[in-house]
């Protein structure tokens, strides 16, 4: 089948597949809301109640925006990282990028640290994030230079995982008893306490992040066959490589910083769109990609939403479940494929 | 002015120089090989022309212009390469690899026109690639993804392309049809091709100029007909074992060393085979009387123990047929290639009579019949099977007159 011809069809498939998963997320919840009432509130002018009116623009609907965004965020970010290391196993979570995220808006939250220059506490944890996502992808690449292998890699990105994960435990011991709380729910993972603030700051840092990427595919496009060829036919690698490299942080801070950190999104979803589209363009990737990423964060939220409902949980434990078995089946099928 | 010129250039790795003093002049549609040994700098080299290792010190220009003042964007329009390391793209067909190579030329969003896919498509025809055009690249055979990748440097439209031992992982045929498109390119489009390969014979016939390196240090530089010469070649590989002749384009292994056993008449190129089968079984021998401009001699003379030779086009002198009965008589048989009798050759019948007489065993291939005796062999290898019967009948037989000596 022609790429193209594929490419429209599958981007139908996900714009359709991501209002599914919006609408079930809207109607689903402790208060139900059916789908009837959403289609008399959208066309035939249904005044909504009070009730009605906190549980859809106080709780559901900034949720399902955080969710679009920072699942279309993480899968990005993963596809950059994938891109950049020639290697499909990579993400924000596998290499401790999202961990160093952790453990600085675990220092921030846990002490009284605070930006002076910023008023917003939103943008101090998303800086925060930000930073520790730089340090942490510094000291990854760091370690790239001196290991040819990708597993070790890996395993040196789960090992600073480990690292920060003690850092942020050290710090807890010392630290007051209801900061702890507030810490130990965030670093969960979950969409849970997203405020509209939240959501805004979001929109605003992701929405033009994933335009820049875009507009990147080009060069994109030409490392393809690697850094040796990619300058060739004119890439400078250096700025490539530092663009890259900021651009997939600021995805997973952004993300880690109101979220949590969140696993697997980064490594199955790329994979998956590269398996339906058939193809590495990209122009065309980059798009299905964010879809796709919206859509599995807001079905792994629905799932963790009413699976035990009224427990709620984790948002990790779910894309875990879906996302491992994906990126084992994945690894297994590789050579298959071809 | 040079269209591209090196000057003093120093080559290396971390400010370590591993060559000094590089420096050659390219004019356009030139090709250019260099040749050394494995490791003794080449892709070096050449990676530090396509920039990819920075350079030392010295200079590249092209039509007078530092190479490093162009913009890389540039230096991708002026310079193309293929590169020794693979390239493994997940999802990518050939033609959207070849099609990469258009990046210098395209919008902002990478897309390809039509005359961007009309110069993609060329380029897949001129490596005959055409059939590949819609496979996944990692499914290709490494000789079918180095054509791709070549098509790929060529539609990438620069006046420069630099290759990395492009042959590797070619099979014969290839390796004839990518030189001939190189010499193509170099004609027709005008390309200024430089590139590292290991087939010293082929070098001769495609390069203009030649640049033979020996670890660390330029041996010689100029075209190849002057400085391909079996001296240099020895020197630069270190050739002790084995030989290799620049004319013939033959490698030869290391000769045997053990006493010779048999006398190889040969001549006419008849006994180049033979040669090389005893050489292979590890059994001496002697051969002649050769003329120098035999085919037979240069592999006799890096093969054999002593290669009795004449001068071309005269009568084998009388001193020379002595020499060879001499060698004969030591031997335990004589191998008779079918060389001719006639003319200046006449005197072999000569050696074949005096061998006889001496009661030396004598194969041949000779079809005719002629007044003395031979065993008559069909092939070479048949004539190599009797040879060992034959040496091992006569050693056993001397081994039991020893012993008879003994008691």
């Amino acid at each position: 089948m022609n790429k193209k011809v594929r490419f429209y069809i599958v981007l139908t498939i996900l714009i359709i597949f991501l209002i599914f998963s919006i609408v079930i997320n809207i109607v689903s919840g402790s208060v139900d809301f059916t789908i009837k009432d959403l289609i008399d509130i959208t066309f035939n002018d249904r005044e909504l109640s009070t009730l009605e009116y906190n549980i859809l623009y106080k709780i559901r609907i900034p949720r399902i925006i955080a969710a679009m965004l920072f699942g279309g965020a993480l899968a990005i970010s993963g596809f950059l990282l994938q891109t950049f290391f020639k290697n499909p196993i990579v993400g924000p979570y596998v290499l401790g990028i999202s961990s160093g995220a952790k453990l600085f808006v675990g220092i921030f939250i846990l002490t009284n640290f605070n930006l002076r220059a910023v008023n917003s506490g939103e943008v101090s944890i998303f800086i925060a994030s930000l930073v520790g996502s730089l340090i942490a992808m510094v000291f990854v690449l760091l370690v790239a230079r001196n290991v040819e292998d990708i597993s070790a890699l890996v395993v040196v990105g789960i090992m600073f995982g480990y690292i920060t994960s003690a850092g942020t435990n050290l710090m807890i011991t010392f630290a007051e008893q209801e900061k702890i709380a507030s810490l130990a729910i965030w670093s969960m993972g979950s969409f849970s306490g997203v405020t509209w603030n939240m959501v805004k700051l979001s929109t605003v840092i992701i929405l033009p992040t994933l335009v820049l990427t875009f507009c990147i595919s080009k060069p994109l496009e030409g490392y393809l066959l690697g850094e040796s060829y990619a300058k060739s036919i004119g890439i400078n690698i250096k700025a490539f490589r530092i663009i890259l490299v900021f651009l997939s942080s600021i995805f997973s801070a952004c993300v880690t910083a109101f979220a949590g950190p969140i696993s697997f999104v980064g490594i199955a979803v790329p994979h998956l769109v590269r398996m339906i589209i058939k193809s590495s363009q990209p122009k065309l990737l980059i798009p299905c990609i964010f879809l796709l990423g919206s859509s599995f964060c807001l079905l792994s939220d629905y799932f963790s939403r009413t699976i035990f409902s009224p427990i709620e949980l984790n948002i990790s434990t779910v894309t875990s479940f879906i996302g491992a078995p994906i990126v084992i089946y994945l690894m297994i099928n590789r050579r298959k494929r071809i | 002015m040079n269209f591209f010129s090196v000057k003093d250039l120093e080559v290396g790795y971390q400010n370590k120089a591993i060559i000094n003093d590089i420096n050659f002049n390219l004019d356009r549609g030139q090709i250019l090989c260099l040749l050394g040994p494995n490791g003794c700098g080449k892709s070096t080299i050449l990676k530090t022309l396509t920039d990819h290792i920075k350079l030392l010190d010295g200079s590249i220009s092209i039509v007078g212009k530092d190479l490093n003042d162009l913009s890389i964007k540039e230096k991708a329009k002026k310079m193309s390469v293929v590169l020794t390391e693979r390239v493994l793209p997940e999802m990518m067909t050939a033609e959207e690899v070849v099609a990469t190579g258009r990046y210098p030329y395209t919008n902002y969003f990478g897309k390809l026109t039509n005359e961007d896919k009309e110069i993609i498509d060329e380029s897949i025809e001129i490596v005959n690639g055409m059939s590949l055009k819609n496979k996944e690249f990692r499914s290709l055979s490494d000789g079918e993804k180095q054509r791709i990748m070549i098509a790929r440097a060529i539609c990438q439209e620069s006046d420069i392309m630099v290759l990395d031992e492009p042959t590797s992982f070619l099979d014969i045929r290839f390796k004839i049809d990518l030189l001939n498109i190189l010499k193509k390119l170099s004609l027709d489009k005008n390309k200024t091709i430089i590139m590292s390969l290991h087939e010293i014979d082929l070098i001769s016939k495609i390069a203009d100029k030649a640049i033979l390196i020996k670890n660390g240090e330029i041996f010689k530089y100029g075209a190849p007909e002057d400085i391909l010469t079996d001296e240099a070649i020895k020197e630069v590989y270190n050739l002790n074992n084995g030989s290799y002749n620049i004319a013939m384009g033959n490698i030869e292994l290391p000769k045997v060393m053990e006493e010779p056993q048999v006398f190889v008449l040969g001549g006419g190129g008849k006994a180049i085979k033979i040669y090389r089968a005893l050489n292979k079984r590890g059994i001496g021998f002697d051969s002649g009387v050769l003329f120098k401009n035999d085919i037979d001699c240069s592999t006799s003379m890096a093969l054999g123990h002593e290669t009795i030779i004449e001068d071309d086009f005269v009568n084998i002198e009388p001193k020379k047929i002595e020499m060879a009965k001499s060698y004969i008589k030591k031997c335990n048989a004589l191998i008779d290639s079918g060389v001719s009798l006639e003319g200046i050759n006449r005197e072999n019948y000569d050696l074949l009579k005096f061998a006889s007489e001496k009661g030396i065993k004598i194969l041949s291939l000779r079809n005719e019949n002629l007044d003395i005796d031979f065993i008559k062999c069909d092939s070479t290898s048949s004539i190599i099977k009797e040879l060992v019967f034959q040496l091992e009948k006569y050693n056993s037989i001397e081994n039991r007159l020893v012993l008879n000596k003994c008691i």
